[in-house]
């Protein structure tokens, strides 16, 4: 049999929704579920005070149902209220999905452009194609998301959400809530992306590459090379998580899950590539003076993927111990947030 | 008579008394609730998901300042006028007087005319 829930549970489902349907910087999004919990506390004491007692769950939850549901209180924060192509419910959706879509477009746009100037072609040529299909995908993907978003609303499959919803099937409060420094995801998204670039300039070239110096002086190993497409697109779920945790749009435990996958798997690919020997090797304008200087940069490379190997796994391996204490010393009971 | 038109308009009216109706009860400092309470108990009912952004436009506009302080073992966000702020009421309440007299003149004289041509 289901228990029946609290008032604080309820109120903490509640703030929580709200939090998460706000997509504003963490920092606002602290304040604004304050606010609106010392609001709804304010109400709750008010109506026990005119009752004469407590109140009971089912009069909480009529109570937060009247407030209205946590999309519609999140919208409130962030434009002017009124009737809209994409309702409230659906906005928070429609707004990550375009913008996730066009950071999609303009990281292919830019790398198939860097290869190109890699070309014969004039890089005046390339830089206006580049200008205009830009200038044409802010006309197109905004549409085209947006139509698509106004026919699921015409549809009024929004309208059956908000109308039915009921506050004691709102996603409970996650056992553990990590509040990252509001700097850390942006500093993590700048490096994800310079990776990601760096990864195109030197590895994703089917041609000819080249690491340092005018046109291969050291050249990737053929293991290296091999493995470039797993490097780029663990580049590319890093910038994904990164933004999932400045925005918190996912749940705090699927942004773990999926952290936790690509750190393993980034583990996984450093150790094997540090197994498969020297990572750089001599490209064609490569000197018998440099060979040193290639060793060197052999030993470097390996240190620094032994290092990364190390800190990876011992931040792994506090998570997993975090998780094992927790359940182990709360094994039923759901967190309230304060 | 169309009364989603009506509604409209009605709607435009009251939010711009509201600002000035919130401004003016926030010459003494109060917390969301208490303002929502104070405004319903003067007659203007307000959404109190209208009111809580509302105030923290107002805020941003420097016009209000507003701080968390503990009250009945809760933590609450407490409003007031900052000095901008009862600048900009006098000005608006200068405003609204000229407007309600003008409203005035305007229907009286409109009463008056149609009261002759009977």
């Amino acid at each position: 049999m289901k228990r029946e829930l609290t008032n604080q549970e309820l109120l903490d489902r509640y703030v929580h929704a709200v939090r998460m349907m706000l997509m504003l910087p963490p920092g606002k999004v602290d304040d604004i579920a304050a606010e609106v919990r010392s609001n709804l506390e304010s109400h709750i004491d008010d109506r026990a005070t005119a009752l004469g007692r407590e109140l009971r769950p089912d009069e909480v939850s009529a109570m937060l149902k009247q407030h209205g549901h946590p999309a519609k209180v999140a919208m409130q924060y962030r434009e002017q209220p009124g009737r809209s192509l994409i309702s409230p419910v659906l906005f928070p959706l429609y707004w990550f999905t375009l913008r996730a879509v066009l950071a999609v477009w303009v990281t292919i746009r830019v790398i198939v452009a860097v290869f190109t100037l890699q070309g014969s072609s004039p890089a005046g040529t390339i830089l206006l194609a580049f200008g205009r299909d830009l200038l044409l995908a802010a006309v197109i993907i905004p549409g085209g998301v947006t139509l698509l978003f106004a026919v699921w609303e015409y549809l009024e499959i929004t309208f059956r959400c908000s109308e039915r919803w009921r506050p004691e099937a709102l996603a409970p409060v996650p056992s553990h809530v990590p509040q990252p420094a509001k700097p850390r995801p942006m500093v993590q998204i700048i490096g994800g992306i310079v990776w990601l670039v760096f990864l195109a300039l030197t590895l994703l070239q089917s041609q000819f590459f080249w690491v340092w110096g005018a046109r291969g002086v050291f050249i990737p190993s053929d293991a290296l090379y091999a493995m470039r497409v797993p490097l780029w697109l663990l580049a590319f779920f890093w910038i994904a998580h990164s933004w999932l945790d400045y925005t918190r749009f996912a749940a705090a435990r699927w942004r773990k899950i999926l952290r936790t996958g690509i750190v393993t798997a980034a583990i996984a690919l450093a150790i094997f590539l540090v197994s498969t020997g020297d990572l750089l090797i001599a490209g064609p304008n490569w000197n018998a003076t440099q060979a040193r200087s290639l060793a060197t940069l052999n030993q470097m490379l390996a240190g620094v993927l032994v290092l990364g190997c190390i800190v990876a796994g011992l931040a792994l391996l506090r998570t997993f111990i975090r998780i094992v204490r927790r359940s182990s010393n709360h094994p039923r009971t759901p967190h309230l947030a304060s | 008579m169309d009364l989603s038109a009506f509604e409209h308009l009605r709607l435009e009216l009251r939010r711009g008394c509201l600002v000035l109706a919130v401004l003016a009860e926030l010459r003494s400092e109060r917390h969301g609730y208490a303002l929502v309470k104070a405004l319903r108990e003067g007659g203007l009912e307000i959404d109190e998901n209208t009111l809580y952004p509302l105030l923290r436009r107002l805020e941003t506009q420097k016009l209000l300042a507003s701080a968390w302080r503990v009250e009945d073992r809760r933590n609450k966000r407490f409003y007031r006028l900052s000095p901008e702020g009862r600048a900009v009421l006098a000005w608006l309440l200068e405003e609204w007087r000229t407007l309600n007299d003008a409203i005035e003149t305007v229907s009286e004289a409109q009463v008056t005319a149609r009261r002759r041509k009977v």
